[in-house]
């Protein structure tokens, strides 16, 4: 081929790529959303017009319909430079455009169409869009024009958009002070119930808490890839499985979360106690099974709560908001400080709520187990390692003096000395450990005090 | 020659450390116990038969349940060569610390304290997984409270003393780490 005739091919082929582009910008998804808003706004506007007896305004109404109507099918964008936010949600979301929508406020009620709840409520006007973006609190990928990668529910985007009061997480990433102000009510009462629960006695949140499992000060920013597979295949949300697409709108951080609350971690991460794939055997997940314990609407505080644990730097560290250090109720009675220690601490997390019942500690040896027989099936096997439980500390107390219960509880009790059920079984995962670093020595001598004081009755007999 | 030589050394060595026998997930309970052991771990796991044949009938029985009892956590050398000592009441004690000031000097040796044993009974009783039942718990802790004053006591005292003193020093050669842990925690 001449260079001449390829000269003409290459420019036809230009100019075919240059039509395609112009047609595949012409069919975005964004397009009919914004056309379509400045037409149902437009006809809103004209219908006020033919209500109004006043001709004056009844003029402006007609003058903002035809405003509407002459809008150009753009591609909105919010530039917030400083916190390196490029958010194009108003391209389909005009009504939340201030520039489209100065009032901020509209009849629509469907998405993309309707305005931003709760304009006129200090935790919007705190927060204006000029100055925050979207993306600052509600995640999702603000670049992107099209539904699922503006949501974020594409492949390789780790903050898809946070839905239902996970949005609240957005409040604990950036306010220390969350638990005070209006609007983050949920996050604080899933703060509150993660203590209550005794979450931090095996998870610290930034170093404070115990260090049995990881440390969750991070946990929003959990690699997808760590989570999206088989285990997650297994998570059950009000007892349906999620949809089986990687990077959806499912598969997040706040599911993997919830799925820990709201079913048996065990069965969400069965691991492979048999060794049938490991050279050693794997026990489940170590965590106890909450679901009875704590409800949907809790758990998903919880989630709300967890979900503001990220040490990625949305928002610059000038902006955060610390919290002044939390005034400690006083007690009168040692027991009674006790028992606030008790649950300070976490302890309740593995020895249940008011110590009344040892939590699972798989293979470990716990009530109502029968004595080990290679014999049994895989089945039974299984089912007998589930029973190993946490001591169920009434029964121990009364075998303690103060000095030895406070020794005990400053020493700890090494993984390594966990006695199995199944010798060939997994090592008991959770274990004790000792808390002569954390727990004050005051703390230490009102908690035995406590724990003597709900030793049950002796009926041993002798 | 002495490379393929090392090199065979070499992957002996490795195939042994990865054998399953040596791994600490499948030691057994009493080789767990020796892991972080006592110095009582190094001593006998029985009591003399001409010792045992001197005790009541109730205290020898309540010995046959401790070996089968306890053994199933520990071995029986643990709670044998404990320096736990049980005087039978409040006036025993104080008979105890008239007639023999020098028990009370040494913790180590001898820690005497009233309800000892029974507390310590219990608790392992009370531990998930015990399978003690409680007419076999009240005469495991007959038999150490009874074997308690008897061989650590009065005229038995200092054999008792050179015995246990042994023990310390074994566990101090043998795995030194652990006897500066167990003195930090006033625990020898």
């Amino acid at each position: 081929m001449s260079y001449r005739k390829l000269f003409y091919v290459a420019n036809v082929l230009l100019l075919a790529v240059f039509v395609w582009a112009l047609v595949e910008d012409f069919r975005a998804e964004w397009r009919p959303y914004q056309a379509a808003y400045y037409r149902m706004a437009a006809e809103a506007q004209e219908k006020l017009a033919a209500a109004q007896t006043d001709p004056k305004k009844a003029a402006e109404h007609k003058a903002a319909a035809r405003a509407m109507r002459r809008s150009p099918v753009e591609i909105k964008q919010i530039i917030v430079g400083d916190l390196g936010r490029f958010d194009r949600c108003v391209t389909c979301h005009v009504g939340m455009d201030e520039y489209t929508n100065p009032s901020l406020k509209n009849d629509f009620t469907e998405n993309p169409y309707k305005a931003h709840p709760k304009i006129d409520e200090s935790l919007v006007k705190a927060h204006p869009f000029t100055k925050f973006g979207c993306t600052s609190c509600h995640s999702g990928q603000g670049l992107a024009t099209d539904k699922d990668a503006a949501h974020g529910w594409v492949k390789h985007w780790e903050k898809p958009m946070l839905k239902g009061v996970h949005i609240q997480g957005a409040c604990v990433k950036c306010h220390g002070d969350f638990e005070t102000l209006k609007g983050s009510e949920v996050a604080a009462r899933g703060k509150r119930l993660f203590q209550e629960h005794g979450c931090q006695g095996c998870h610290a949140i930034n170093g404070w808490g115990g260090a049995v499992s990881v440390d969750l000060g991070d946990v929003a920013d959990k690699p997808f890839e760590r989570i999206a597979g088989y285990n997650f295949k297994r998570v059950r949300i009000d007892g349906k499985e999620l949809p089986n697409e990687h990077h959806n709108s499912h598969w997040n951080i706040q599911n993997w979360i919830l799925g820990h609350l709201v079913n048996d971690p065990a069965y969400n991460t069965p691991n492979d106690p048999f060794a049938k794939l490991n050279a050693e055997p794997i026990p489940p997940s170590g965590m106890p099974d909450f679901s009875a314990e704590i409800s949907r609407a809790d758990s998903d505080a919880i989630t709300a709560y967890l979900t503001g644990m990220t040490k990625e730097e949305v928002i610059p560290r000038r902006y955060y908001v610390f919290a002044p250090a939390a005034r400690e109720p006083k007690f009168s009675q040692a027991k009674d400080h006790g028992r606030f220690v008790f649950q300070k601490y976490g302890c309740q997390g593995c020895h249940g709520l008011e110590a009344k019942e040892g939590r699972r500690r798989y293979n470990a040896l716990g009530p109502g187990q029968k004595p080990f027989d290679e014999t049994m099936t895989e089945e039974e096997i299984g089912r007998q390692m589930e029973l190993g439980r946490e001591p169920t500390l009434p029964d121990l107390m009364g075998t303690y003096t103060h000095e030895e219960l406070v020794k005990k509880i400053a020493s700890g009790v090494p993984a390594a000395d966990a006695k199995k059920w199944n010798p060939k079984g997994p090592m008991p995962m959770i274990y004790m450990p000792g808390w002569k670093d954390k727990i004050s020595p005051t703390e230490l001598n009102d908690l035995a005090t406590w724990l003597l004081s709900i030793a049950k009755e002796d009926d041993s007999g002798f | 020659m002495n490379r393929k030589l090392t090199f065979l050394v070499a992957i002996a060595l490795l195939s042994a450390s990865g054998a399953p026998g040596v791994r600490a997930a499948e030691l057994s309970e009493k080789d767990k116990a020796l892991a972080n052991p006592y110095s009582n771990d190094f001593g006998p796991e029985a009591v003399d038969e001409a010792v045992l044949k001197t005790y009541p009938a109730n205290v020898q029985a309540g010995y046959k349940a401790l070996i089968k009892g306890c053994a199933q956590c520990h071995s029986a050398a643990r709670p044998l060569n404990s320096r736990f000592v049980e005087p039978l009441d409040d006036a025993a004690l104080a008979k105890l610390k008239k007639d023999q000031p020098e028990l009370f000097k040494d913790a180590s040796v001898w820690q005497i304290e009233t309800k000892l044993w029974n507390r310590y009974v219990k608790r392992m009783m009370n531990k998930p997984g015990c399978n003690i039942e409680k007419k076999d718990g009240k005469a495991i802790w007959e038999f150490l409270a009874h074997d308690s004053v008897a061989r650590k006591t009065g005229p038995n005292a200092a054999k008792w003393a050179a015995h246990r003193k042994g023990l310390i020093e074994q566990l101090k050669a043998k795995d030194h780490k652990r006897y500066e842990e167990l003195k930090e925690a006033k625990d020898l």
